[in-house]
């Protein structure tokens, strides 16, 4: 330090008070023999002075309030909520416009996808429901016949079917439906031979004749049901649909209708709730749906005036599509929401 | 800058006397601790106390244009930074949030000298010669001292003077004779040792004061902050 920086720096000091008693001395002993000291020192107390002497700046109204409102989106618990917040209300509603939809389609696709079952019967013919057990091959292989391959039951009609029972096939007729009671499985699997063509098989029907023991046979093919006409003379087509022909190779063939008078009849209670429910849910999905078709348009613009902070009336009602419009959501942006869009996400941080 | 810039009452920055820190301090540490645990209304009381210091430094070594947002930004900084600091020895949260006021005037200095160098020169910057620099305005004969005192321009003209400083200059006058921080303080915030605070707190008063002398003789004209600030980064760029 030049011996003038070191004079500036003891004057400094001593204008501030932090010199040692001795050092102090010395300053006055000096200021009072120098005048080009004494010029420098009132030079450096002047300035000094006219620094200490300014006011401090008046703070802008709204600063303290600004830092704290910051400081609590910066502190709450959820990360950047600051970020967020301005998306709460849309992705609220988006979250209750899927569920809203779930609710619709869920039923709606549950329905569909029973009526595209192969296996399960057709929802317009509740009795067909109630008769499912008898349909169901499973129980078939699951007792089988002391001899296999063999002819379970034989339909009455089917006239041409011992030829390939004997060979081998084994068959499972689906009953027509009618609301019936419950025919015998035991008889069914334990007839021996193919009845003859017009007779029912009532040997077969007797529970007596069922063995005790199921006994282990050979696995059988993959069983197919078919539609047997039954001796009431219904139709198979008017009974419901036909899902192999009788005359496909591997056939599992039921018996035909038979009662057992003391047999309790199966009661269609769960299936009619079932319908209940799925009937209730396709009633109020298409309530829902049509509600939803009708408030799009307009819930759309409000929800982009929330997200943008724009006013609706800058942004135009959203148009309307064409409801067949390949991939529409029922509604497209008009260029000033699309702007407001784009202007809101240029501003998030 | 207007006059309304600064406050007519008596009211001065928070002096920082001994007995005074030490008992601001106790209070600070609860607020801070309780802060980090996640009050935000411990931290709006933080702001409370230290908000116009803050922005009395930030208007002072960075002029008042963007010290509002630079005083928010500073306190978002010491908010995101405050789980880092620890209460221990002289460290005091003052000090550390005053240096990072400091830091970030020092910055915000730093990117208008990179943006001044984009931009070219100011009309209204001075010219430099060999022999200094020369107002391209011609002098106000009509500011004699008794005149300027009576103006609340005089608190502008101070200002001014004091941005065409260094930074590290314009911090020590800043925080010593502006905000009147006691030297451990200023030290404190400034990161460096006691006898270096002084001897560049005697610089910047020696400095300001032949500035200050030019201004009163006037030898130098301020033509508002822009042209103040524009000669003080070309000092940025040669303290750099």
């Amino acid at each position: 330090m030049s011996h003038e920086g070191a004079e500036f720096e003891q004057l400094s000091a001593f204008l501030d008070g932090r010199l040692s008693p001795d050092e102090a001395r010395a300053v006055q002993e000096r200021l009072e023999e120098s005048e080009q000291y004494r010029e420098l020192h009132d030079q450096l107390a002047s300035a000094r002075s006219v620094l200490r002497s300014t006011r401090p700046p008046a703070v802008p109204e709204g600063l303290l309030e600004d830092i704290k409102r910051e400081a609590e989106t910066h502190m709450q618990p959820s990360g950047s909520p600051g970020i967020w917040a301005r998306w709460r209300v849309p992705v609220g509603a988006i979250a209750a416009a899927a569920a809203v939809l779930l609710a619709v389609f869920s039923p709606w696709q549950a329905l569909h996808e029973d009526e595209d079952c192969e296996i399960c019967p057709p929802t317009s013919q509740p009795a067909a429901v109630a008769e499912a057990p008898m349909e169901e091959p499973q129980p078939a292989v699951d007792e089988p016949a002391e001899t296999a391959p063999v002819a379970v039951a034989q339909a009455p009609e089917s006239e041409t079917e011992p030829a390939a029972a004997s060979a081998g096939e084994t068959q499972i007729a689906a009953r027509p439906a009618t609301p019936a009671t419950r025919a015998s499985r035991p008889a069914a699997t334990a007839a021996p031979a193919p009845e003859p063509a017009g007779e029912p098989a009532e040997p077969a029907a007797q529970p007596d004749e069922t063995p005790e023991e199921p006994v282990e046979s050979e696995p059988l093919p993959e069983p197919q049901i078919a539609a047997v006409p039954s001796s009431t003379g219904v139709s198979a087509a008017s009974a419901g649909p036909v899902l192999s022909e009788p005359s496909q190779p591997t056939v599992l063939a039921r018996a035909p209708r038979t009662t057992i008078d003391d047999e309790p009849t199966l009661e269609p209670v769960v299936p009619d709730a079932l319908e209940t429910e799925m009937a209730t849910g396709v009633v109020a999905g298409m309530v829902l749906d049509q509600f939803i078709a009708e408030h799009m348009v307009e819930s759309s613009a409000t929800m982009l005036s929330v997200v943008t902070d724009t006013p609706t009336s800058e942004l135009g009602p959203a148009i309307a599509d064409e409801d067949d419009e390949a991939g529409s959501f029922g509604f497209s942006f008009t260029d000033a929401m699309r702007r407001a869009l784009t202007e809101s996400e240029n501003q998030l941080p | 800058m207007g006059t309304e810039a600064f406050v007519d009452s008596e009211e001065l920055p928070v002096k920082a006397g001994s007995a005074d820190r030490s008992g601001g301090d106790r209070a600070d540490q609860a607020l801070v601790e309780s802060a980090k645990a996640g009050d935000a209304e411990a931290f709006g009381k933080l702001a409370e106390r230290y908000h116009s210091n803050v922005y009395g430094i930030v208007y002072r070594m960075c002029g008042g244009d963007d010290a509002a947002d630079l005083t928010q930004e500073i306190f978002l900084r010491a908010l995101k930074a405050l789980r880092k600091f620890q209460f221990h020895g002289d460290a005091s949260f003052r000090t550390w949030l005053y240096r990072i006021a400091v830091n970030a005037c020092i910055n915000e200095l730093r990117r208008r000298k990179r943006r001044a160098d984009v931009e070219g020169p100011s009309l209204d910057e001075d010219i430099q010669t060999d022999d200094g620099s020369v107002s391209r305005s011609v002098p106000d004969e009509t500011r004699s001292p008794h005149v300027l005192a009576e103006r609340a321009e005089v608190q502008r003209a101070v200002h001014a003077v004091v941005a065409m400083l260094s930074p590290k200059h314009r911090a020590a006058l800043t925080l010593v004779d502006l905000q009147q921080l006691d030297y451990e303080e200023a030290a404190a915030t400034l990161e460096c040792p006691l006898g270096t605070l002084k001897s560049r707190l005697a610089r910047a008063r020696k400095q300001f004061a032949e500035k200050w002398q030019q201004y009163q003789d006037g030898k130098l004209t301020l033509d508002g902050t822009v042209g103040a600030r524009i000669v003080a980064d070309e000092e940025i760029g040669r303290a750099r």
